[in-house]
């Protein structure tokens, strides 16, 4: 009778982190040193070509902006690293024999699986805010007559998505909004609600978007990166265009002559927003019906 | 008792690697897995092990190895040829492993790892192949499981340490210990298994113990029966 055991979770959880523990030192390094990397690479350029050539006042605005995109590359690159690595430790090659055979149901080597993504996962995205403050920090270092933090504080709402946040951030204080002056006194405010939603709401729906990820990696036997990816980017822009052509079936039958101005702003804010939340949705249902169709060949196999 | 009706594998599923194998293996025997490269040896132990899904009926003490339960993994340890390699030292593997396995016995691992010269604190990636694969060999033993399968054990091991490991592995033979080895170096095995397995393309052509081998062929030489069935001059 095979029973779930806490402390069988615990011993393969030992197993796991002593075994890795050099590889992830690696990942780690690599990941950190290719945040560096570009972090550095876009200040220095930018800011010394800046202070030549355009108005300073815009220049932490235009770092910001570059960091942001720096960042949120490099943190969708570092977790796709990480999800194709665990997932291969799991599924594929001799550890994962060797890793199959050793004893544990498979509920319990599943949840192993789910902690150590989980808290790699984590990792990753606590070092991806460390970063984007340390390098807000150089920027304020070296040219501190420029209003860093300000610049900072705005790209970072926008970088955690933090809509509703904001808002009541902005409520809280009496109408000052992100970006203005007397902002510098929520700061400690804006920084504790930047981790507690780091924490929760944006890791909530990148792990969705991911556990779909992490699927499709399962589901591929070799070249296991190059598929995953693809398929991983195919599908989310299938169910775009998907989305886009419903909306204009629908637009064509809805007489939008008839539609003020602001009824056609709010209809494409909604749609909008449907095709963000549907990009992560979507996915996770096909991958969950790609899973079943994975285990029922495996059921059929086992037979 | 390991027992196989009609087993077959295949990692593409129209070229089956094992096809339709019938297999019967009394415990409390060391038996030689013996067969040319590529015709299906380590598989053989895979599927056995557990770590690959077969097809037909095959059981190894009354479990079935498809449905991975938790007693049965703790009863047999799989020594693959080429192991994944750890930057730690075999005593920190050991130490994460021996939770895992309730037979886990600290003697037999200070054993082997004496009697085959393998530093203990030394990291696994700073030896030579031979050592790495006497430690891993040491740590699989001392899981202490009624079954052990080995695959090319004795590969990338000098003269003394292959003599080393026979006198180890003897001295794990019980009743109720089933030890299967799988090599192509027959000369390796020679004093140390009583039963042979020898595989071809058209499945299992001899498995019988060696007594019964030197009744049918008039000798026990392992490797002259081997040349003979398999049709090397």
């Amino acid at each position: 009778m095979n029973t779930f055991s806490i402390n069988r979770v615990g011993a393969l959880l030992r197993y796991d982190w002593t075994l890795s523990k050099q590889s992830l030192k690696h990942t780690l390094v690599i990941i950190s040193g290719i945040y560096i990397s570009l972090v550095l690479l876009t200040f220095f350029t930018k800011y010394e070509v800046g202070m030549v050539n355009i108005d300073t006042t815009g220049v932490p605005e235009a770092i910001s902006v570059l960091c942001y995109t720096f960042f949120s590359y490099a943190n969708i690159a570092a977790i796709l690293v990480v999800t194709t690595l665990l997932t291969q430790k799991f599924c594929y090659s001799r550890t994962a024999t060797a890793y199959l055979t050793l004893p544990g149901t498979s509920l319990e080597k599943f949840v192993t699986m789910m902690i150590d993504y989980l808290v790699v996962f984590l990792g990753v995205k606590v070092l991806y805010v460390v970063m984007f403050y340390l390098t807000m920090g150089l920027c304020s270092l070296y040219a501190p007559e420029l209003d860093w933090a300000q610049n900072a504080l705005a790209m970072d709402s926008q970088i955690f998505r933090f809509d509703e946040v904001h808002t009541k951030l902005t409520e809280a204080f009496d109408g000052d909004k992100i970006g203005d002056s007397t902002l510098s006194q929520s700061f400690a405010n804006d920084l504790a609600s930047t981790i507690s939603t780091l924490l929760w709401t944006t890791p909530f729906w990148s792990l969705i978007s991911f556990a779909y990820y992490l699927i499709l990696c399962m589901f591929f036997r070799t070249n296991v990166q190059v598929k995953a990816i693809a398929t991983y980017v195919a599908t989310n822009m299938m169910f775009t265009i998907l989305l886009i052509i419903t909306a204009i079936i629908f637009i064509a039958n809805a007489e939008p002559d008839t539609w003020t101005g602001e009824e056609v702003y709010n209809f494409a804010t909604t749609l909008m927003a449907t095709v963000r939340y549907t990009s992560y949705a979507t996915p996770l249902i096909v991958g969950g019906l790609l899973y079943f169709l994975y285990n029922q060949m495996c059921h059929k196999q086992a037979k | 008792m390991i027992k196989a009706h009609n087993l077959t594998y295949g990692y593409i599923q129209v070229q089956p690697v094992l096809k339709h194998i019938d297999l019967d293996m009394p415990a409390g025997h060391v038996y030689g897995l013996l067969g040319r490269n590529g015709i299906g040896k380590s598989t053989m132990l895979k599927v056995l092990s557990g770590a690959l899904i077969g097809q037909g009926d095959y059981t190894v003490d009354g479990r079935d190895p498809r449905r991975r339960e938790v007693e049965f993994q703790q009863s047999i340890r799989l020594i693959p040829e080429n192991e994944a390699l750890y930057d730690i030292t075999i005593q920190d593997y050991a130490r994460v492993t021996r939770p895992l396995y309730p037979t886990f016995s600290d003697e037999i691992l200070r054993q082997a790892l004496d009697e085959l010269h393998v530093p203990a604190d030394q990291k696994l990636t700073n030896m030579s192949l031979g050592q790495q694969k006497k430690a891993l060999i040491s740590l699989s033993l001392a899981c202490n499981t009624p079954y052990i399968l080995m695959d090319e054990p004795t590969n990338g091991m000098d003269i003394p340490s292959k003599s080393c490991f026979r006198k180890l592995v003897a001295n794990m033979i019980d009743e109720q210990r089933t030890i299967i080895i799988s090599t192509h170096q027959v000369d390796d095995l020679e004093g140390l298994i009583d039963y042979v397995t020898i595989m071809e393309n058209d499945g299992i052509i001899l498995s019988d113990s060696l007594e019964a081998i030197g009744q049918k062929y008039g000798t026990e030489d392992i490797k002259q029966v081997f040349c003979q069935l398999v049709n090397i001059e």
